[in-house]
This record gives C-alpha cells, sequence and structure tokens, in this order.
C-alpha cells in the first residue's frame, strides 16, 4: 500500500470552483487574514500537491515557500480565472538564479 | 594569512596529505555538481513545456465552469459540486537524483467509474463538459507540481554543492598549500642556519688546532 496524500487548492472562488467537484480540499481566499488558518490547516494534515491560484499566490507568498524545503507537500502555482500573469515563471527563475548562480535559462526566452 | 602552524617535518607530511585529501573531495564535488547540473537543466526544460500546456489547457477549462454557472442556478451548481463523492488523492514515492529525495506523485480519483459526481437532474451539460475537460488537465498539473518540486530540492542541493565546491577551490585548498610552502621555507631557513652553524664550530675547532 502506497501512502495516499490528500490534494488541496487554494484561491478564489471562481477559480477552484470546478477542483471542488474532483473531491479536492478547497480553501477559498478573500483577504490575508485568513492566511494563517489556511497555512494551519495545511500543515495539519498530509497533503501530497497544494495548487495555489496566482490571486492567492499574491496574497500569500510564504505560502508558497513555506513548504520549499520539504519534500511534501508539492505547491504549485496555477493560473486563475483570469489567465497567467507569469507568477510561476517568475518563481522558478528565482529558484535556477539561485541555484545555478546566474540566469541562465529565460534571459532568451523572457 | 596567519599561519599557526609548528613548522616541523612532521606537520608538512600532514599538511600535503590533507592537500591531497582536499584536492579528491574536490573533483568528486565538481563531478557531482555536474551530474546535478544535467539532471537540474532537464527539469527545467521539462517544466517549461509542461507549464505552457498546462497554463493554456486550464485558461479554456476554468472559464468553461464559470459558462456553466451561468446556465444553471447557482444552488444548483454548489449542490451538484458539493454532493461530489469523487475524493482526489495523491499518490506518492520518492526517487533519488543524485542522492536528492524527490517525489513521484501521481493522481488517483476514487470511485473513478463515475466521473461526473452528481445527478443529472437539474444539472447543464456545460457542466458535465467543464468537470471532463479539468479531469484531462488534472494528471498534467500533478505532474508539473511534481517536476517544480523536484526543481526545488535539487536547486537547494546545488547551491550547498557549489558552495562546498567553492569553498575548497577558493579558500581550503590555497591555504593548505599556503601552508605547506611556509613550512618548506621554514626547514630550509633552519637548515641553512644550522649548516653556518657547523661551519663556524668547524673554523673555531680548526684555529684552536692550529
Amino acid at each position: 500500500m502506497m501512502p495516499m496524500y490528500k490534494m488541496a487548492v487554494v484561491g478564489e472562488e471562481e477559480a477552484v470552483l470546478g477542483f471542488r467537484s474532483l473531491g479536492a480540499d478547497i480553501f477559498t481566499l478573500s483577504g490575508p487574514q485568513e492566511g494563517e488558518k489556511i497555512m494551519a490547516a495545511l500543515k495539519k494534515s498530509r497533503y501530497g500537491v497544494v495548487f495555489l491560484t496566482e490571486r492567492a499566490a499574491k496574497i500569500l507568498p510564504e505560502l508558497v515557500e513555506a513548504f520549499e524545503d520539504q519534500p511534501l507537500p508539492a505547491v504549485a502555482i496555477i493560473p486563475g480565472i483570469e489567465g497567467s500573469i507569469g507568477l510561476a515563471r517568475t518563481r522558478m527563475k528565482k529558484i535556477v538564479e539561485k541555484a545555478v548562480g546566474a540566469d541562465i535559462l529565460f534571459q532568451e526566452r523572457g | 594569512m596567519e599561519i599557526r602552524v609548528s613548522a616541523t617535518r612532521m606537520q608538512l607530511l600532514a599538511t600535503r596529505k590533507r592537500l591531497v585529501m582536499a584536492e579528491r573531495g574536490h573533483k568528486l564535488l565538481k563531478d557531482k555538481l555536474d551530474e546535478l547540473m544535467k539532471h537540474f537543466l532537464g527539469l527545467i526544460r521539462a517544466e517549461y513545456e509542461l507549464r505552457e500546456e498546462v497554463e493554456a489547457a486550464l485558461a479554456r477549462a476554468l472559464p468553461a465552469f464559470l459558462e456553466a454557472r451561468a446556465t444553471m442556478s447557482r444552488e444548483a451548481m454548489e449542490g451538484a459540486l458539493l454532493v461530489s463523492r469523487a475524493q482526489s488523492k495523491i499518490e506518492a514515492t520518492s526517487r533519488n537524483i543524485m542522492s536528492v529525495k524527490v517525489p513521484e506523485l501521481t493522481w488517483v480519483i476514487g470511485e473513478a467509474q463515475d466521473v461526473y459526481p452528481y445527478g443529472f437532474f437539474g444539472t447543464s451539460a456545460a457542466l458535465d463538459d467543464a468537470v471532463e475537460g479539468l479531469t484531462e488537465i488534472v494528471p498534467k498539473l500533478v505532474e508539473l507540481a511534481e517536476v517544480e518540486k523536484s526543481i526545488e530540492l535539487l536547486a537547494d542541493e546545488l547551491e550547498k554543492t557549489r558552495r562546498r565546491v567553492n569553498a575548497l577551490e577558493y579558500v581550503v585548498i590555497p591555504n593548505l598549500e599556503e601552508t605547506a610552502r611556509y613550512i618548506v621555507m621554514k626547514l630550509d631557513e633552519v637548515e641553512r642556519g644550522n649548516l653556518t652553524r657547523l661551519m663556524k664550530v668547524k673554523e673555531i675547532v680548526r684555529k684552536k688546532r692550529a
């Protein structure tokens, strides 16, 4: 029996609506004051994957970084209902820069 | 830099031994760094393509739910989604990339035979389509999360390894070389001092004899 984890989606109502039908745990976010509650909930149970809409990632940047050095959960930023503003791209770029010491991949692709 | 060792032959031998060790460590770590970098770049490329794909797909799938909501009452929609019996689970195992443990994630949905987790009454075909669209994307989304997590973990290891390589290359090895040189010079100096002293003594002895 392989270890099973849960899936969570954090974001604004309209964007996370669909994930509810798949039986993921949904956290809707309307302001930063709910951030701590969500964070605590995420830490308490075993989540394998946490999806965060871009709007949520903007309000709660600490949520993105909180699990960075742990093997699980994997936190991924997904575009919200209004399409991508490139937040996830920026994050990857930052990670690459930190690891390699230079921006090696994205400069030509922007 | 100040060197605090006693200039003895013992110290010289010990220092040379440490130097050899440091150089070997440096070479090994550098190999590790190269290999890590290879995996890392591969993952970065995979992530780039996956994300393009997922973001494009999501841009189609998410608005579908809004459309579905427009075709039916809000209550009916929420109700339909709330009674969902589907259970998204993530199966996790781990994989080893250069002694970095990265997760391997698979999306598992319970009650898979029942894709539409609600009855037909009061729900629209648009909702069915929306759910189906999203269901198709989720495996890719989970894969994306897996790859991004792997990148994070590898990036950490890369940074650590790079620091170690640099520390060895620019601090430890030069210091040891410097120390070895210092000891050699000190020993030579003592040797020369000894020689002149001997010559002096010999001269005094010869003068007394004469």
